[in-house]
């Protein structure tokens, strides 16, 4: 029963001493993300980016990915694209979101040789958006949009018929039982 | 057709009107109660939404869509078989037509439910018609179910209208709680030549008119499938095939209709083992056409082996679903249709036994269309998996029991073979018509 127990004891010193030892050899970048308008303002919006260590140091060849906050079906985030970060640490991203308002943009680095990936976020308020997105017309749009009324007229056709049916053949009955009816009843064959 | 015979044959026909003996209220009680549980189950789904049953993200239809396409195939075999024995005035038709195009209204009335049941919310159904989509194959989907519904109660409502003039005059004072219906629904029928006129100018119509509406009716609902990008549903054989299909499951079951109510109603004088061979010789040549068609679907794209068509086609013949395959395969295709085309000896055994596989195995069939087609996923992701729960197989079930249901209480109120065209067939009666009816009307040709 004690063997088990000194064994988990040794376990939990080991992974203390050398875990300790592995996460201090990395460093915690921090991401500082701010959302200013292009010059261009219907270019969209320039997503930068300043990656640096707490001491300042610049973190570069790093990857961040730039994701928006939307509410689909429940609180989501959509991946918006990526940028690398220069010599200095710094790198930015043209975004030009879909609609007006308020958008929440988070930036996460990932890890990269001994910096712990790490995340900022920012907010803006869009004034400009993309155009809705128009597809181009379909080859045969104009027969394709023509063929939901030839093929309703040849319902309403069908309908014409099958009204015809039954209303024509109940008439054809029913006057012919009128005509009848004066005269002495027949047996029905 | 002798005098005897014939009073034989209406007493036959109107035997089961009003008549509740012991037997016809045990099956009531049955179907009832099976009915019951499917309804109870449907209200299950209702309070606690789709996720009772198996249906899931990646494999959303599952029994519903697959009993709506199956229970409308066999209404539109029902619907079928009506009209080409009409058109081709074939005869031996009399005793079948009324069975037939009564198993289509029930089988139908069954099957189109299905979409709403499938939708979860039948609520939402409505929305269908609200923000109706002409581009999209749904929208037609109901107008053409739609229009085949109103189609099929007329076409079989049409040839009962003699009937219900002999039915009013021979069960007179016995049935006073049918007669007033009887006397609105005859519409003062009196067998005079203009009438017999109108109604077979209007069964002529509906007769021509049902083919083209229930091949439609079928081609949408492939449609609904081959529009889509799916690997296994994106076929231009499918319209034709879900049509033979239909056609197939549809006529195998009217021979089980047709078998089990010709013992129930005791009409083996007049629906003989003859009835059952021409109907044998119908089912394989529909079976050799289906194997034809499915041949020649697996063949063109096994042959390429398509990127996309590549992993349905193998979870068809080797993977998965092979044992479901190869059991409709040999089980649903070629020993019924053996069964059915063998000469010799037990027509009526041997037809029957086929058209139970046949039933059985298309809705096999349809299964493999339906669930291994939406498992494989369009996008990089695992294969799908569908078991289906106790709700679907109890809703199955009651749906599956409300058509003999609904064909016993209607043969309790309306004769179960058609007299009046008995009466044509046969010439007992003689129609004095100044022109004579076309053949595709039912007269001579």
């Amino acid at each position: 029963m004690r063997r088990p127990g000194i064994a988990l004891i040794a376990t939990l010193a080991l992974t203390l001493t050398f875990g300790n030892v592995a996460l201090a050899d990395h460093v915690k970048a921090i991401c500082e993300v701010t959302a200013t308008a292009s010059a261009k303002l219907e270019k969209g919006y320039v997503l930068n980016v300043r990656l640096r260590t707490a001491d300042g140091k610049p973190v570069n060849e790093a990857t961040v990915r730039f994701y928006e906050k939307v509410e689909l079906f429940g609180d989501r985030e959509m991946y918006i694209g990526s940028a690398t970060t220069d010599g200095q640490g710094d790198t930015s991203f043209t975004y030009l979101p879909a609609r007006l308002g308020t958008h929440e943009i988070v930036a996460r680095s990932a890890r990269k040789d001994h910096f712990i990936g790490s995340e900022g976020r920012t907010t803006f308020e869009a004034t400009v958006a993309a155009r809705a997105y128009r597809p181009e017309p379909a080859p045969l749009a104009a027969f394709s949009a023509a063929v939901p009324f030839g093929v309703g007229a040849l319902v309403l056709a069908v309908w014409a018929l099958l009204a015809f049916a039954i209303l024509g053949t109940a008439r054809g009955i029913l006057r012919s039982g009128r005509d009848l009816a004066p005269q002495k009843e027949e047996g029905v064959s | 057709m002798d005098a005897r015979t014939r009073a034989h044959y209406v007493e036959r026909a109107l035997w089961p009107i009003g008549k509740g003996d012991r037997n016809f209220w045990i099956a009531v009680v049955i179907l009832s109660a099976t009915v019951a549980a499917g309804i109870a189950a449907w209200i299950y789904q209702l309070q606690n939404g789709l996720w009772v049953t198996g249906l899931n993200q990646k494999v959303s239809w599952g029994f519903y869509i697959i009993n709506c396409v199956f229970f409308i195939g066999i209404s539109y075999g029902g619907a079928i078989t009506s009209a080409i024995l009409r058109l081709t005035n074939a005869k031996w038709r009399a005793p079948l037509t009324r069975l037939a195009e009564a198993t289509a209204v029930a089988a139908l009335l069954v099957g189109a439910v299905y979409p709403i049941i499938d939708l979860g919310r039948p609520d939402r159904f409505l929305n269908v018609i609200r923000y109706a989509q002409v581009g999209s194959p749904i929208v037609w989907d109901l107008v053409a179910i739609g229009t085949y519904t109103v189609a099929s109660f007329i076409f079989l409502y049409l040839p009962l209208i003699p009937d219900l003039a002999v039915a009013r005059e021979a069960l007179g004072g016995r049935r006073r709680v049918l007669s007033p219906l009887y006397r609105i629904l005859a519409l003062g029928w009196r067998g005079t030549p203009p009438q017999h006129r109108a109604l077979a100018r209007g069964i002529g119509i509906m007769a021509v008119l049902i083919i083209p509406l229930a091949v439609s009716v079928h081609s949408v609902l492939a449609w609904l499938f081959a529009v889509t990008v799916r690997a296994e549903w994106h076929s231009t054989i499918f319209a034709p095939l879900f049509v033979l299909g239909a056609m197939f499951s549809g006529v195998a079951a009217v021979i089980l209709v047709i078998a089990a109510l010709r013992r129930v109603y005791g009409l083996e004088a007049f629906i003989t083992a003859k009835h059952f061979r021409y109907l044998s010789y119908l089912l394989v040549a529909l079976g050799l056409a289906y194997v034809y068609f499915m041949v020649s679907e697996y063949l063109t794209e096994g042959y390429v082996f398509a990127e996309n068509t590549t992993p349905v086609l193998e979870s068809l013949f080797t993977g998965a679903y092979a044992p479901a395959f190869w059991t409709f395969s040999i089980g649903g295709l070629v020993l019924p249709i053996a069964l059915a085309a063998m000469p010799g000896r037990f027509p009526i055994a041997r037809a029957s036994i086929a058209s139970l596989l046949v039933v059985a195995g298309m809705w096999l069939k349809r299964f493999l269309i339906v669930v291994p087609g939406m498992a494989n996923p369009i996008v990089p992701w695992d294969w799908g998996r569908y078991q289906p729960t106790w709700v679907e197989i109890a809703i199955t079930a009651g749906s599956a029991a409300a058509i003999p249901l609904m064909l016993i209480v209607f043969f309790r109120f309306f004769p179960v073979m058609s007299i009046h065209e008995m009466d044509e067939v046969e010439g007992t009666h003689e129609v004095a018509v100044t022109r004579r009816a076309p053949a595709f009307a039912g007269g001579e040709d």
